[in-house]
């Protein structure tokens, strides 16, 4: 029995991966205190709607992860149409909470923001008390 | 005694083997890394027994090593190399033999070549971890268990994709060591809040974090990293490196590896030596590389070309003074910790086992003679293993304190494994574990070649998730290998994913991968359901 594939994405004749898993995507991974670390997906429908309508990438960042999180309490990024990832500072924000959240979504020409999906929440770092700068792991490998 | 001492060594390298080629340079990894630093070990542990010296530690054998140590084709190519080792080592006395500068040292490759090929021979019959299994039978050695592929655990995004790198390594364990692993080393000691619940549902009691892992641990732990914590939720045990012990054997400045006498890593016979007389001993690429023949000591910061001879009576004798100023120190400090805490400290010190023997090739022999001498030398503390510490601590009540995220990478997060280097991959690693769930839970009970294909999918996925490859890609050595590495399994799963879906799998290219890609035979890709 042959099913409909769930999952959709190219794989040319070459070795190359799939540049898109055709899906409106967005993930969030802390780095360090200051920085995470932002990257996203459209799908192919998507896509065609931002640029046939001059539509702006937009990235809606939260200080908090809540259901009922502040709504006023964000920042937008606007990455551009063509980039997939972002690392976001937080030293240039006012965020005071501990975690975050994030939204993909658009922006109109009245910048009115539309989400299309949304990343999990993410735990910013806690600043470490004594941190140990000289040592590296795998230095088999190196 | 006022305290405790445990050292462990983290014994990790990726899985590297590639059938396809009749030699690949990467192999090397395992086949210098059981010249250097395995077989060293197994023939100190072996000394230690033979003249009833008691000793205690703690290894991690990562899944991914104890299947490049059990495989047939990898110990056979590896019986290959120590034999052109051991006939490279006969030549060298030859021509060494009016160098006596020269000739002392060649004399000592000769003899441990020899040497470790009777051990790998016939004392073990190419089958080390039976070695590593006899020495924890008989209480002189723990080992852990790490995540089967060496996963960055914190950048796995799904649970279920987590669990099954922990099942699967505790799987193994068991196959291997027929016990049950008490302890993990979670890979680059990479942890974030959450993980130890996935740890305890699998039956593990305790795991490492880097210093700052409990130094920074909230509440600020009162007895700092000299004594174990618990997490509040899962109320597994985490224990943590100690910085002086540490900065006493790593430090690139002040570190024991250091010392002049010592014998210098990068000055090597695969340069020096004569193209035509190094060539049969060189990949069949027959480009220069190193080939683990040194005959200089690190003499200063100068160039490598003014590096003066080595003298290995010299540095034997140096690793025994160090083993004495590290048992020093360690009485000095266990003293100075049980005055001001008030209880028996524990200081543990965690290593790249590959730094003994491989960078530091003395570090055998210092291991040597800090066993033998912690035995019969003194009586401030104890040397233990983590479990053994935890029996004879039962009593003690462990402060409760959420370890901080945290690796024991450069600067203490996570930089290393996400950067501009190896950004890119975890957009794949996320859907092609996102992939597998579904197609687990979907093909639930599948038989035959879907069931072939599906748990050759889960290997595929478990392959690109090692560590080592970010690793690598940030450091800039071999990139290319890991960027091929991550990128041929990835692709290889979603070849297999498309080929389930669409029910048409090609046996011939399945069976390619499963010959190429053959970690972890008994595998069920079930655990991703």
């Amino acid at each position: 029995m042959q099913v409909a594939k769930r999952h959709h994405f190219i794989l040319t004749t070459g070795e190359v991966l799939p540049l898109s898993y055709n899906e409106n995507k967005l993930t969030l991974l802390p780095k360090d205190p200051e920085i995470v670390f932002l990257f996203w997906d459209y799908s192919e429908t998507t896509l065609s709607k931002i640029f046939l309508n001059n539509f702006l990438v937009t990235i809606r960042i939260f200080n908090d992860c809540n259901k009922n999180l502040d709504k006023t309490n964000y920042r937008f990024i606007y990455p551009g149409n063509i980039a997939r990832d972002w690392y976001f500072n937080l030293k240039d924000t006012s965020f005071t909470m501990h975690n975050l959240s994030a939204e993909l979504g658009y922006s109109d020409q009245d910048e009115h923001f539309f989400m299309l999906a949304k990343a999990h929440c993410g735990k910013i770092f806690g600043k470490l008390k004594e941190k140990i700068d000289s040592l590296s792991s795998n230095q088999f490998l190196s | 005694m006022k305290g405790y001492f445990s050292l462990l060594l983290h014994a990790h390298l990726p899985f590297v083997r590639h059938p396809e080629y009749n030699d690949f340079l990467e192999e090397d990894w395992l086949y210098e890394a059981l010249t250097e630093s395995y077989l060293p070990l197994v023939h100190v542990f072996d000394g230690l027994i033979k003249d009833n010296i008691s000793f205690n530690l703690t290894m991690t054998l990562s899944p991914s090593l104890c299947a490049m140590l059990e495989d047939d084709l990898l110990m056979s190519r590896y019986s290959k190399y120590l034999s052109k080792m051991l006939e490279l080592s006969e030549k060298e006395l030859v021509r060494t033999k009016t160098l006596p500068l020269q000739n002392e040292t060649a004399k000592m490759y000769n003899d441990k070549l020899s040497l470790y090929q009777g051990i790998f021979e016939n004392q073990y019959k190419r089958g080390i971890l039976a070695a590593f299994k006899k020495f924890q039978d008989r209480g002189y050695l723990e080992i852990i268990t790490c995540a089967a592929t060496h996963a960055f655990l914190p950048f796995i995004k799904y649970e279920k994709a987590i669990d099954a790198q922990i099942k699967i390594a505790k799987q193994e364990y068991q196959r291997v060591f027929k016990r049950e692993a008490s302890g993990i080393w979670l890979p680059e000691c990479a942890y974030k809040e959450g993980l130890d619940e996935i740890l305890k549902n699998n039956g593990i009691k305790y795991f490492f974090t880097e210093t700052h892992g409990v130094s920074s641990a909230d509440p600020q732990p009162k007895n700092n990293v000299y004594a174990p914590i618990i997490c509040p939720k899962s109320e597994v045990i985490v224990f943590a490196r100690d910085v002086e012990t540490s900065e006493q054997v790593w430090s690139k400045e002040n570190g024991y590896p250091g010392d002049f006498r010592y014998r210098e890593f990068y000055r090597d016979l695969g340069y020096d030596a004569d193209y035509e007389y190094i060539k049969p001993y060189l990949h069949s690429d027959g480009v220069s590389r190193n080939i683990g023949f040194k005959y200089h000591r690190i003499t200063g910061r100068c160039d490598l070309s003014e590096k003066e001879y080595y003298s290995p009576q010299e540095a034997v004798t140096l690793a025994a003074c160090h083993a004495d100023n590290f048992i020093e120190y360690r009485k000095k400090q266990v003293e100075h910790l049980a005055g001001t805490l008030g209880q028996k400290p524990l200081v543990l010190a965690n290593y790249d086992a590959e730094l003994f023997g491989h960078w530091w090739f003395e570090g055998p022999v210092f291991l040597d003679f800090l066993f033998r001498k912690i035995y019969a030398e003194q009586d401030v503390f104890e040397l233990v293993t983590l479990s053994k510490y935890l029996e004879f601590e039962k009593n003690t009540k462990f402060e409760i304190a959420q370890p901080a995220d945290s690796s024991w990478g450069a600067y203490g997060y996570y930089d290393i494994w996400l950067n501009k280097t190896n950004d890119w991959i975890y957009k794949h690693l996320h859907k092609c574990e996102e992939i597998m769930i579904d197609i687990a839970k979907n093909y639930n009970d599948s038989a035959g070649l879907t069931k072939r294909a599906l748990n050759q999918a889960a290997r595929e996925l478990l392959l690109a998730q090692a560590s080592d490859w970010a690793f690598i890609m940030k450091t800039g050595t071999m990139v290319e290998y890991a960027h091929k590495r991550t990128k041929d399994h990835i692709l290889r799963f979603l070849k297999l994913y498309e080929s389930i879906e669409s029910d048409c799998i090609d046996e011939e290219t399945l069976s390619d991968y499963e010959k190429k890609d053959n970690i972890f035979p008994n595998l069920s890709y079930q655990l991703y359901s």
